[in-house]
């Protein structure tokens, strides 16, 4: 499904050829002022009373751009798609362009662009205005506030016929204090204003590694376009609707496919690692084909699709065999709102499967290759569901997995060579951890898959070499994953004299800080899991233990981490556990996660004492 | 039909410019494409070849055959398409060419089956100047799956997808198509196709790779071509020359072929374009009489891998068509002459400098743009409008990062040079180039170069070769300063500030770091410009801190500055508190780059027990080896590296107070590996009386080329170099 909100002014620098980056300094502040941006939105309606629709949206832009000190030359961009209809696109002494507007990670779609050069001169505004209508209302309402410059005056007025008043209003997300908003009839008592005007915004920020943009930009949707998730439900479930004359096809495969298998659960994960392993993810997404899943018969014979193909295709196998099989409409953490609080087609941007089977929902995700069996990406875990469900749709949620269901286990054995550790390795990874592992594998040339299990283990650690390596459990069905290996880790003593400090570089957690410079959002980890490093030195003849380092550990409400150091005859003992708890840390969390990151990181750091009897 | 009418009509075309149209896609020319293409009687495409040879082992795919196609004709032209017939004293002829490229590839992992499921082919277009079509190209491409079991799949090409622009996406910018039914182990039939026409003398080329990312076991080129067409065939680095004859219509003929070719891999340390295996074919209609034509434009025929002298009057000719409007000129000979004036006594070679600066101010500020050709030729009639007594040379070379200068075939392939009083001028987009400074690439490099005025160069082909200069590791080295500080031992970081001096090829970071606007106000500072006179407001000139985005700009310098200090000391991660850039480097005078990084690096210090160390490695490392250098064992080509250079690390560490450093620790430090391909040196030394501690590393590499036999020592020492990235340095607590 395409995400449908517009992002509705980005710019760039027409002349970037001269626009070399500038050296550190304190302070930027931006030539490109938007003395007043507009925005009025009309809905237009047919029908009487309770069957009243809004059947068209106009929605007006009116940016007035000036330069603070210097001319400036830069392009504004306005997206749209193919159920917009591009009213007026102007900008003094300039022509508009239009292209082909490429969005990252998919094959083909309708995205368009106007490009409008604006020249800017200080002290002068040059007005742009933008105009565009659509006939498929509530696919995308969603307007931010602010822009990339600072805007001195925002203002959006959406007009109605004042029979809305009741059920057309706005959602609001991050709107700062000083947005005043107004609602009111006309004096003649036919239309209905609703009114947005802020002063003074900011220009538009996006931290690195910070929650999706629209958890963080202060923005507004119209609400009531959809009473409610039933109506919401009435439209987009109208898009999968369709036949599949060739469904034999997609019937006996399945059947052929689960012919050896003797339980339902067994069939459900058969069909849902086969569509994994067998089914490419190609997004073909324009026009209805960004809501219409492609037919489960085409999907099977072309053996790619986007997530409603693959959707489409599994609800078709597993009802083959006789399982409940449905399709579910999902957003994923790009996405902050439920449907039930925000019943829009734009809250889902991801198609996934479902199989209602023992009282139970099982959810199938088509496009994340090869996966252990009940493991769901980050990305969905937690989010609301909408599943298909006759003329009602079920409302659900996908389970949030426990950390310890993406565990990244690494045991490390053997004794010292000269200045170099030798010994062999083990690497055991379930969810998360094993489903990057067989993805990496699965999609990499001979040279990559021959590297990448060192480099998995290495962590960027360039002193790790890691040989022989034979890996286990790759399957779907397996828990875990192991790999094996010889290791030989270089340089890890310091010497002076008969003294010794050994570093077991267990684990390097300095990626794991926020970089606060400048910084004013939240932070987002990419998922919950538990982590565990072990070393296990063998002491060579003649060398003990002078010192071991003192454990360490930290807690908080985002991860639990610790270090311990023992000796057990004559073996050192170092085991690092860390379990990342919440993905979300709050900005006025940051600074203390941080600190609690470098403690934790300083207790890694440490250096076991050892004294050398042989010199 | 009058001459002068047509004449017009370019004149009006000109003046209004040609129009160019991209076309919805032909169903019938796709089809047309791939009946031609699976009739093919071509044995090597045999879906069920083994495929025995050990190159074939290992690999995602593997090709069973691929085969290039090459033809073009060339027809009189006695009617125009429109009917209308050209004068009679014309000669105007249209050339329709054909080229294919065919691949028949057996998938063999799902890395293959990705790369291979989808496609992307260039929609058919056409030009047209006024009512003439002179140019039209028609594109194609096609696909068939042969299926283990025997089954044979042809892709249906109606579910060809169009990506385009214009209001409603209508105007076709490229084709795409997934794949239906692809499968690994499946052998995939594909093409590209092209039929092109040209009206004149509007010519095209081909470049081919002769390589593909997978191996080959049989690869055929061939071509048929019209001997009144002007051929050029080029191929390089080793290529064997194709086989030639002539077939019984009197076209000229060319075969290549090669078995069991490896998978095309670009090792480290090299120069594709002077290592790996490349061909390309140019044709032009040189008899026709429509366009203008170059005087030296070569004689209908075909030729292969043609002389470069050959190819200099073309050279030669197009330095001297190159014209200048507007006022740049007026403008640079202002500056010069004001230059001049407060200088009097300036010698040829400052004049010809500061000429070569005036030339870069001003051509770079200008509303038009500058290609290095107009650059060179406007440094040239600049400096002739000067009258010096130095002979100044316009001539022609390339960098190691192109082809050689010797197999030019065409002045765009090459790249210009001034040359004055001994001083060689090449324009590059690096304003920290100093006049006359040879950069990265160029050192030692063949020219050729004429004299006399630069628009008498039409009749004057007679080009002396020489060489440039080659480069010495002095020229190319990079000192850095580094003081390291622990201000709390109980800490795990420390601050470090240093100071950069960058000089030859490790300049070309200088981009990076300055701002371009304050490097403009360099230049005017050193030629005696009144401030921003020159700049035109059309162009929007950027200055100080006026740029587009908060956090783009805040994302931008961090990663700027990563890669600063990441390059200067292999640094992964530091909070830069300050940056403070001392000399650009473009004076001749003082040619180095100058800077200067203040800030905090973290997770340095380690504690154990009562004892600190300090992870010194993580802070100066003069050497980094990349996984790709280290996974390549073998070696079949010769190591390219970017040339001589000295490279010196200096570090001052002030023992923390209440420690003493560990000095047998220390001592350990001291290491060093000499040898034909360089030398490594880590250097100690221990101030008592000021508890500092000074270490030095250095790395030299003598040469620029080694052989392939060198591999080995040449790994080794980068091995040695890096084994002290993980250095420490240990304190005691008193």
């Amino acid at each position: 499904m395409k995400p449908t909100d517009r992002y509705h002014i980005i710019m760039y620098m027409l002349f970037s050829i001269i626009c070399m980056p500038p050296a550190l300094r304190a302070e930027i502040e931006s030539n490109i002022i938007i003395p007043e941006e507009h925005h009025i939105v009309t809905l237009f309606t047919e029908g009487d009373g309770d069957r009243m629709r809004v059947s068209k949206i106009k929605h007006e832009q009116n940016i007035l751009f000036t330069a603070g000190r210097v001319n400036e030359k830069t392009v504004v961009m306005f997206p749209y798609d193919k159920t917009e209809t591009v009213e007026k696109a102007k900008s003094k002494g300039e022509m508009p362009e239009y292209r082909k507007m490429k969005r990252r990670g998919l094959f083909h779609d309708d995205g368009q662009v106007c490009l409008m050069p604006v020249s800017l001169v200080p002290g002068k505004n040059t007005e742009v205005q933008f105009a565009t209508s659509t006939s498929r209302p509530g696919f995308g309402s969603m307007i931010i506030l602010g822009e990339e410059y600072p805007v001195r005056l925002f203002t959006i007025t959406y007009k109605m016929p004042a029979a809305l008043k009741d059920r057309i209003d706005i959602f609001e997300r991050n709107l700062p204090d000083s947005v005043e908003i107004t609602r009111e009839l006309s004096p003649n008592g036919k239309e209905y204003q609703i009114r947005l005007r802020a002063k003074d915004l900011p220009e538009l920020k996006f931290d690195a590694d910070a929650p999706c943009v629209r958890s963080i930009v202060p923005h507004v949707m119209l609400s009531g376009l959809f009473r409610n998730v039933n109506e919401l439900y009435d439209l987009i479930h109208e898009y999968v609707k369709g036949d599949d004359p060739e469904e034999a096809d997609v019937i006996a495969f399945a059947r052929e496919l689960t012919a050896g298998c003797s339980t339902d659960m067994e069939r459900l994960y058969i069909i849902q690692d086969w569509v994994r392993e067998n089914i490419r993810y190609v997004a073909i997404e324009a026009g209805d084909l960004a809501f219409t899943p492609d037919r489960p018969s085409e999907v099977l014979k072309k053996r790619f699709g986007d997530c409603k193909g693959s959707a489409s295709l599994i609800k078709a196998m597993l009802q083959a065999v006789g399982i409940d099989g449905r399709l579910v409409w999902i957003g994923t953490d790009d996405i902050p709102e439920d449907f039930t609080a925000v019943p829009s087609p734009g809250t889902a941007n991801h198609m996934i499967a479902a199989a209602l089977l023992n009282d139970s929902i099982y959810y199938i995700d088509g496009t994340v290759g090869p996966s252990p069996h009940g493991y769901y990406l980050p990305s969905i875990q937690g989010k609301q569901t909408l599943i298909q469900n006759g003329d009602h749709p079920l409302i659900h949620r996908v389970p949030v997995l426990p950390p310890e269901e993406s565990t990244d286990s690494v045991v490390i054995s053997g004794t010292l060579n000269g200045s170099a550790f030798v010994g062999s390795v083990t690497d055991d990874v379930s969810g998360y951890y094993k489903a990057l592992l067989a993805n990496r594998l699965r999609w990499g040339d001979d040279d990559f898959k021959k590297q990448y299990p060192s480099r998995f283990i290495s962590e960027g650690r360039k002193n790790f070499m890691i040989s022989d390596v034979s890996i286990f459990g790759l399957e779907p069905s397996e828990k875990n994953a192991t790999i094996k290996g010889a290791v030989r880790i270089d340089r890890v003593l310091t010497e002076s004299g008969n003294k010794i400090y050994f570093n077991p570089s267990l684990y390097d957690m300095k990626g794991d800080r926020f970089d606060m410079k400048n910084r004013t959002q939240s932070g987002m980890r990419p998922n919950i899991c538990r982590i565990v490093r072990e070393l296990h030195l063998q002491l060579p003849e003649g060398i003990a233990v002078e010192k071991l380092p003192e454990g360490f550990g930290v807690e908080n409400r985002f991860m639990d981490a610790s270090v311990s150091y023992g000796v057990e005859g004559d073996v050192v003992k170092c085991r690092f556990v860390l379990v990342w708890k919440q993905r979300l840390i709050p900005f006025e969390d940051l600074t203390a996660y941080n600190a609690d990151i470098t403690k934790m990181n300083k207790a890694l750091l440490q250096r076991i004492q050892l004294t050398n009897s042989n010199i | 039909m009058k001459k002068g009418l047509i004449l017009l009509g370019l004149i009006l075309a000109v003046c209004f410019g040609a129009q160019s149209d991209t076309k919805k896609l032909n169903q019938g020319f796709l089809k047309k494409a791939a009946k031609m293409v699976w009739n093919q009687n071509l044995p090597q495409f045999n879906p069920n070849a083994e495929l025995t040879d050990t190159i074939f082992s290992d690999v995602s795919a593997a090709n069973i055959a691929v085969y290039y196609y090459f033809s073009a004709d060339r027809h009189e032209m006695n009617t125009l398409r429109d009917g209308r017939i050209p004068p009679k004293e014309w000669r105007l002829g249209e050339t329709e060419a054909i080229f294919l490229r065919r691949y028949m590839t057996k998938i063999l992992d799902e890395k293959a089956l990705e790369d291979l499921s989808t496609f992307t082919f260039e929609p058919s277009s056409q030009e047209k100047i006024e009512q003439f079509l002179i140019m039209e190209e028609n594109n194609a491409f096609g696909a068939r799956i042969y299926k283990p079991d025997g089954r044979v799949i042809d892709v249906d090409m109606k579910q060809t997808l169009t990506d385009g622009d214009g209001k409603k996406g209508k105007n076709a910018v490229s084709h795409k198509i997934a794949i239906p039914g692809l499968e690994v182990g499946d052998v995939l039939d594909y093409f590209f196709y092209t039929e092109s026409y040209f009206l004149g003398n509007s010519g095209c080329s081909y470049t081919w790779k002769i390589m593909s990312d997978y191996p080959s076991k049989s690869f055929l080129v061939e071509a048929k071509l019209d001997p009144s067409l002007t051929t050029v065939v080029s191929a390089y680095n080793g290529i064997k020359a194709p086989y030639r004859f002539n077939d019984r219509e009197g076209d000229v003929c060319m075969k290549w072929d090669s078995d069991n070719l490896p998978a095309l891999k670009v090792p480290t340390f090299s120069q594709p374009a002077r290592q790996l295996p490349i061909m390309r074919i140019e044709i032009a209609d040189n008899i026709s009489e429509m366009f203008n034509h170059p005087k030296s434009r070569r004689s209908p025929g075909v030729f292969f891998n043609p002389p470069v002298r050959s190819t200099l009057p073309a050279v030669a000719e197009h330095f001297a068509t190159r014209k200048w409007e507007g006022a740049d000129m007026s403008k640079a000979a202002a500056i010069m002459k004001d230059y001049r004036k407060a200088n009097p006594d300036v010698t040829d070679t400052e004049i010809a400098d500061a000429t070569f600066m005036a030339t870069r101010y001003v051509t770079y500020l200008s509303k038009d743009l500058y290609t290095p050709w107009d650059m060179t030729s406007f440094m040239k009639d600049l400096l002739d409008k000067q009258e010096i007594e130095s002979v100044s040379y316009l001539g022609v070379t390339n960098p190691r990062t192109d082809i050689d200068v010797n197999y030019i075939t065409g002045y765009s392939d090459g790249t210009p040079v001034l040359s004055v009083a001994g001083k060689h001028y090449i324009f590059t987009s690096n304003l920290a180039l100093a006049p006359g400074e040879i950069p990265p690439g160029f050192c030692g490099e063949p020219f050729f170069k004429m004299a006399g005025k630069r628009k008498s160069l039409y009749d004057n082909f007679f080009y002396t070769e020489d060489r440039l200069p080659k480069e010495t590791a002095a020229i190319n080295s990079a000192v850095f300063d580094v003081d390291v500080t622990i201000e709390d031992p109980d800490e795990s970081w420390v601050k470090l500030s240093y100071d950069a001096t960058r000089k030859g090829y490790f300049k070309s970071l200088a981009g990076a770091i300055a701002e371009t606007s304050d490097m403009v106000e360099a230049y005017e500072e050193k030629l005696g410009i009144p401030q921003k006179i020159y700049i035109d407001t059309k162009r929007g000139i950027i200055h100080k801190g006026n740029r587009f985005d908060k956090g783009k700009i805040e994302e931008e310098q961090k990663k700027k500055l990563e890669e600063i200090y990441k390059s200067d000391l292999g640094i992964e991660s530091m909070d830069v508190d300050s940056l403070v850039i001392d000399n650009f480097g473009f004076n001749v005078e003082s040619p180095e780059f100058r800077y200067h990084i203040a800030g905090r690096v973290e997770d340095v210090l380690a504690p154990a027990g009562d004892d600190v160390l300090l992870n010194v490695g993580r802070l100066a490392q003069v050497v980094q080896v990349s996984e790709k250098e280290r996974n390549e064992k073998k070696r079949d080509i010769s190591i390219f590296t970017p040339g001589p250079y000295n490279r010196r690390i200096n570090v001052r560490i002030s023992v923390p107070e209440g420690y003493t450093v560990d000095k047998d620790a220390l001592q350990s430090l001291a290491k060093q590996t000499t040898g034909r391909t360089g030398v490594f040196m880590s250097q100690v030394d221990y101030d008592d009386e000021n508890g500092q501690i000074k270490l030095t590393l250095v790395k030299r590499n003598p040469a620029m080329v080694y052989n392939p036999s060198q591999w080995d020592e040449f790994r080794k020492l980068h091995e040695d170099a890096a084994s002290f990235n993980d250095a420490s340095i240990v304190f005691h607590k008193e």
